[in-house]
């Protein structure tokens, strides 16, 4: 708690909220920004507000951008037979900057976990679906974290997309590049086997 | 001293840690006696070696428990740290209680940021401690969690595939419970517990056999020999020459033709978490839980050289450190003298507490003592 009064406190309060940060680091950073002003806090504020005006959800894979589509989905320098799954924008913005990827995305905006309450119903499967069944849609790739629910959501969506004629893939999972055996560990290098294919 | 033990720590440090505000134990690679009265803290050394290996230690604690207590609150956050040296290279190693967060521990290695997985490699402890001299006679998953313990020994990634595991098999129970029965989520929830079942299986059935490998290689001496068996289908299957693959199949197969039942049981009743870790005393052909303590006691010491025998066969991994709460207080000054025998023999730095420094004369100056009192250690000599 402060003695500053009720806007500071709602400040603290609604950056601590964010991951990352808890009420130390809220207090460190409304300080901060109380000191610099101009530089930093009315432009924050400023591209807030552009944001929150601006940002939207595209209606056809749930990227964020200022337009609806979104840039990757008008663009016709873009594969559109490949579709690219992935769990949430942070991972769209991951491969983007890998610039490994040409084709299109979908969000699905999670992934399945009962336990969370997140079900089927909750994620962006019905327009993945609807995607992939339409032409010219010919590969969808499954880019779905390697955790437990990652595995069971990439299983889930494999089997909805199963007759519809589309080739379903997963990315690899094993030896990072750069990487050496040794510093492995065993779940990875099971995986990394597994996955072997011939050269 | 030689290359053994090539597993050993050569200072342990405690801060705030139960009731003792500040410990230093400067060490020299020989194994550690640790005597004093009741209460006096031995057991809570133990723990915080015990610490420096991924898990909860030897008391399963939460870390908020751990704090020493000035007075009703923490007296602030605990901290372990030591010194270990593996096959000669030296590594500092640094656990504690986040100050900011109270449940979460603060890993270290080597002066870095680290994670618990990454002290795992290098901290392979086991224990045995008084909780589980009736381990034998006791529920079964306690025995299958202390034979889960072992077998982190010998591979590290046991752990998360456990947890994994548990996970997928939580998930999977949950979306039972809720009905609806999604058939493809089921099927995918119950992909990932068969794989990695399959992979807790195999690595059981791996160490069993090389413990049974260890046991049989010894003649008989002070410590009586045990036949063990890992009572689970999964497990079965691979004993009898069946590979990852089938073994996966399997229990796949099996999960499916449960669905009904571990829905009504809100359960999953089939899979390697109901396995059961059995064990018979060979001379007296009895089943260990039927033993008298003291016999029991000895079946579980037996078992802790054979492992770490075990390890030390395979593939050269070093020896766990070993830590043996009271181990003492059952044994007879025979079975003493050949423990520490057996331990000198097999090269580890083994850590032992007993009320009585006289209780560790047979190790005579193979084991460092330390005399433990509410809120001190000192270093003692051997008895002459």
């Amino acid at each position: 708690m402060t003695s500053a009064g009720p806007e500071i406190e709602r400040l603290i309060q609604l950056l601590a909220k964010l991951p990352g940060l808890g009420p130390r680091s809220a207090r460190r950073a409304v300080l901060h920004l109380l000191k610099k002003r101009e530089v930093l806090m009315q432009p924050l504020a400023q591209a807030l507000a552009d944001a929150d005006a601006t940002v939207q959800a595209c209606s056809i894979c749930a990227n964020l951008d200022v337009v609806d589509p979104c840039a990757v989905c008008a663009s016709p320098a873009r594969d559109p037979k490949i579709l690219c799954v992935v769990q949430d924008v942070a991972d769209v913005w991951a491969l983007e900057r890998a610039s490994a990827f040409k084709g299109r995305y979908h969000v699905l905006g999670g992934v399945l976990s009962a336990l969370d309450g997140v079900r089927p119903e909750d994620l962006n499967l019905a327009t993945l679906a609807e995607r992939a069944a339409t032409a010219p849609v010919e590969e969808v790739i499954l880019a779905l974290p390697a955790t437990v629910d990652g595995a069971a959501t990439a299983h889930y969506v494999a089997d909805r997309l199963a007759g519809l004629g589309v080739k379903v893939t997963s990315i690899a999972r094993g030896v990072p590049v750069g990487g050496e055996l040794d510093f492995l560990d065993d779940g990875t290098l099971a995986a990394a086997l597994q996955s072997r294919r011939e050269t | 001293m030689g290359d053994r033990p090539r597993r050993a720590l050569t200072a342990l440090r405690l801060a705030i840690f139960r009731n003792h505000a500040a410990v230093e134990l400067a060490l020299d690679r020989r194994m550690v006696a640790l005597f004093g009265p009741n209460g006096a803290g031995k057991t809570n050394i133990l723990e915080a070696v015990s610490l420096l290996a991924p898990g909860r230690g030897l008391r399963r604690a939460a870390s908020e428990e751990i704090a020493r207590r000035a007075g009703g609150a923490a007296a602030g956050a605990w901290a372990v740290s030591a010194d270990l040296d593996l096959d000669g290279d030296v590594h500092r190693l640094g656990v504690g209680q986040d100050p900011a967060a109270p449940s979460r521990r603060l890993i270290r290695l080597n002066g870095a940021a680290a994670s618990h997985a990454d002290l795992g490699d290098l901290v392979r402890v086991t224990w045995l401690t008084p909780a589980q001299d009736r381990i034998f006679a006791g529920p079964r998953g306690e025995r299958l969690k202390f034979f889960d313990r072992l077998v982190l020994g010998l591979s590290p990634g046991h752990g998360a595939a456990a947890s994994r595991y548990e996970r997928a098999m939580r998930e999977r129970t949950k979306v039972l419970e809720e009905g609806g029965g999604d058939r493809a989520w089921l099927d995918g929830l119950e992909d990932e517990m068969a794989q990695r079942g399959g992979e807790l299986a195999l690595a059981r059935a791996g160490l069993l056999d090389r413990l049974r490998a260890a046991i049989d290689a010894r003649p008989s001496g002070a410590f009586p020999k045990s036949d063990l068996d890992l009572e689970g289908p999964i497990e079965r299957l691979i004993a009898d020459g069946a590979g990852l693959d089938a073994a996966v199949a399997e229990l796949r197969a099996r999960l499916f033709d449960a669905r009904r039942r571990d829905a009504r049981a809100g359960r999953a009743l089939v899979g390697p978490h109901r396995t059961d870790f059995a064990a018979r005393h060979r001379a007296k052909n009895m089943p260990a839980g039927d033993c008298s303590t003291g016999e029991q006691k000895a079946l579980l010491v037996g078992l802790a050289l054979a492992h770490g025998r075990a390890l030390d066969a395979a593939s050269g991994t070093a020896a766990p450190l070993l830590l043996l709460d009271e181990a003492c207080a059952h044994l007879d000054e025979a079975r003493r003298a050949a423990l520490a025998d057996e331990l000198a023999d097999l090269g580890v730095q083994a850590w032992l507490t007993g009320t009585d420094a006289g209780l560790f004369e047979a190790w005579g100056d193979r084991a460092q003592r330390f005399q433990v009192e509410e809120g001190a250690v000192r270093e003692a000599q051997a008895l002459a």
